[in-house]
């Protein structure tokens, strides 16, 4: 209704920000004994944009994706999806933990795991075994349903966990550190997996990791933290050429260069 | 403090006696044994109130010819299973506040902690003075000794749920209610089961309890008659249905714990693809 007399300054520049953080500050503990764990985080992510963030372990990388997560709230500071502030999970968006075996449910089949967050949405029975299927289809475990999580080896339940984000239809895909417990070549998989799911869906993805290569690799920008109290030390535009390939990617020079710029950023004191 | 599923590993070759065998060992020591009754039965203790393995075995015929003991044994079936089945109810959804709510859980922990160690046949005079005779004093008795291993079994299953599964049932939009009810039951059934186990195992014994010391109807009480009549051939009957009915009891219960557990790594056999 204001928008009649809303001056040019007061609108902002970038219309697909989908994510923003502004100035999020995270404490625990209070008085003598508190810890910053988060100190004033600036960055925004934008429409479809895939951003990694990137820092040192026990630099609070978890902890800020809880908080973009609406798990954890923020001591000061905010931030907003969409320009609604996250003060508890948003409906748009999915989380993929670290540890597959235990964010999946033991004691559900692979299809009643990937359904399971649908059954809070109103969504008709059939309607959630077809978007099952496809999210299985998407991460290749088209032929596993009736399984359970544990009869599949590490790989695959973190695929398991990544179609159950995807049946849920997210606008945001948040991953911590998704990769960090599948052995390497695996992990290659996973990443290019992870790169074909947001062209085929169209999803914006946070992806956190302290794998540096994995970050440049994946990422259209990489956000860029220092060691605790976690400050954004530079945000890197990731100039290489898409689609990304895990050969010919990796040995462009422009790879190696970000590469050791990321690299140096982390290890400067 | 609580107990944990146990695990069953893969016993090794050399203490594993194959499932024949072990059928073929057991039934040996059981004839040795009817043997040494027998020699005392007709030797040494002739005359007092040990009757012989034939005698008992009429008067095994003879009960399951009776309709009173079939009514009888279901009623002290009926006894352990209501009262255990109130236990388990009653025990899981006071478990499920407790072990979610800290602060009623820090509250109520002494109060648990005084009672739980409290035998029922305790509790019982005052049992008797309220119902009396009864059935329902059965059921009183066996809900009572049957609640405290469900319910602290509860509360340490569900404190022990991950924060993982948690966070992921949170971050889909799932309320307290839906996580109680989809997650921490769920993931506290191992232990649950197995405190309906151990509450199992007690429930039969204590409806026979409440019926032989406190006359409730069952075969507790037909026991009591029996033995006040100088029946011993009808009493060791007796004493012989109830081991093979809680054998099965606990076999049954066995059964039921693969059944609800086949997905825990206690019970499934691992597959690694």
């Amino acid at each position: 209704m204001m928008t009649g007399v809303m001056t040019e300054a007061s609108i902002p520049e970038q219309t697909d920000q989908r994510l923003v953080i502004e100035e999020l500050r995270k404490t625990y503990g209070t008085g003598a004994a508190a810890k910053v764990v988060l100190d004033g985080l600036n960055f925004d992510v934008r429409s479809g944009e895939f951003v990694c963030i990137v820092g040192p372990s026990g630099a609070g990388k978890t902890t800020l994706l809880k908080c973009l997560a609406g798990l954890l709230p923020p001591t000061s500071g905010a931030s907003y999806l969409d320009g609604i502030q996250i003060d508890g999970p948003p409906e748009k968006l999915a989380l993929v933990f670290q540890e597959y075996t235990r964010s999946l449910m033991p004691w559900l089949t692979v299809e009643k795991n990937v359904t399971l967050p649908l059954s809070n949405k109103g969504i008709s029975k059939r309607e959630r075994r077809t978007r099952a299927q496809e999210a299985l289809e998407a991460v290749g475990l088209a032929d596993v349903p009736s399984k359970y999580p544990w009869q599949l080896s590490g790989g695959m339940q973190q695929r398991v966990a990544i179609a159950r984000a995807l049946a849920y239809q997210p606008e945001v895909l948040m991953m911590d550190e998704p990769f960090a417990s599948v052995d390497a070549q695996t992990r290659f998989e996973l990443e290019d997996l992870t790169l074909r799911v947001r062209e085929q869906f169209g999803i914006t993805i946070v992806l956190v990791t302290h794998d540096i290569d994995e970050a440049v690799y994946l990422a259209d920008r990489v956000v860029v933290l220092g060691s605790a109290p976690a400050q954004v030390r530079e945000i890197i535009d990731v100039d290489v050429t898409s689609p990304r390939d895990q050969v010919k990617t990796k040995a462009d020079p422009r790879f190696t260069e970000l590469r050791s710029r990321v690299f140096e950023l982390i290890r400067a004191r | 403090m609580a107990i944990t599923s146990i695990r069953r590993f893969p016993a090794t070759g050399k203490t594993r006696v194959a499932g024949s065998n072990a059928l073929v060992v057991g039934a040996i020591a059981v004839l040795i044994c009817l043997a040494v009754w027998e020699v005392g039965a007709r030797g040494p203790l002739a005359g007092g109130p040990f009757p012989t393995v034939g005698a008992i075995a009429g008067g095994l015929v003879g009960l399951v010819g009776e309709a009173t003991f079939w009514s009888s044994l279901g009623e002290t079936l009926m006894t352990a299973l209501v009262g255990l089945g109130l236990a388990v109810l009653s025990g899981v959804l006071l478990g499920v506040v407790l072990g979610s709510v800290d602060f009623v859980y820090r509250s109520t922990r002494l109060i648990i902690e005084v009672l739980k160690p409290i035998p029922p046949i305790v509790v019982m005079p005052l049992v008797l003075l309220l119902l009396g005779p009864t059935t329902e004093m059965g059921v009183f008795l066996v809900f009572y000794g049957c609640l405290w291993p469900v319910l602290i079994q509860t509360v340490a299953g569900v404190r022990d749920a991950d924060p993982v599964l948690l966070d992921t049932a949170r971050s889909f939009g799932f309320g307290r209610l839906q996580r109680a009810v989809r997650i921490v039951l769920p993931g506290a059934a191992a232990f649950i089961v197995t405190g309906v186990r151990i509450a199992g195992a007690a429930a039969f014994v204590i409806a026979v309890v409440s019926e032989l010391v406190g006359g409730a109807p069952g075969i507790g009480r037909d026991l009591f008659v029996a033995q006040n009549a100088g029946l011993y051939a009808q009493m060791y009957a007796l004493v012989f249905v109830m081991g093979v009915v809680g054998l099965a009891f606990n076999t049954g219960l066995g059964a039921f714990e693969k059944w609800m557990l086949h997905w825990h790594p206690s019970v499934r056999r691992e597959v690694v693809a």
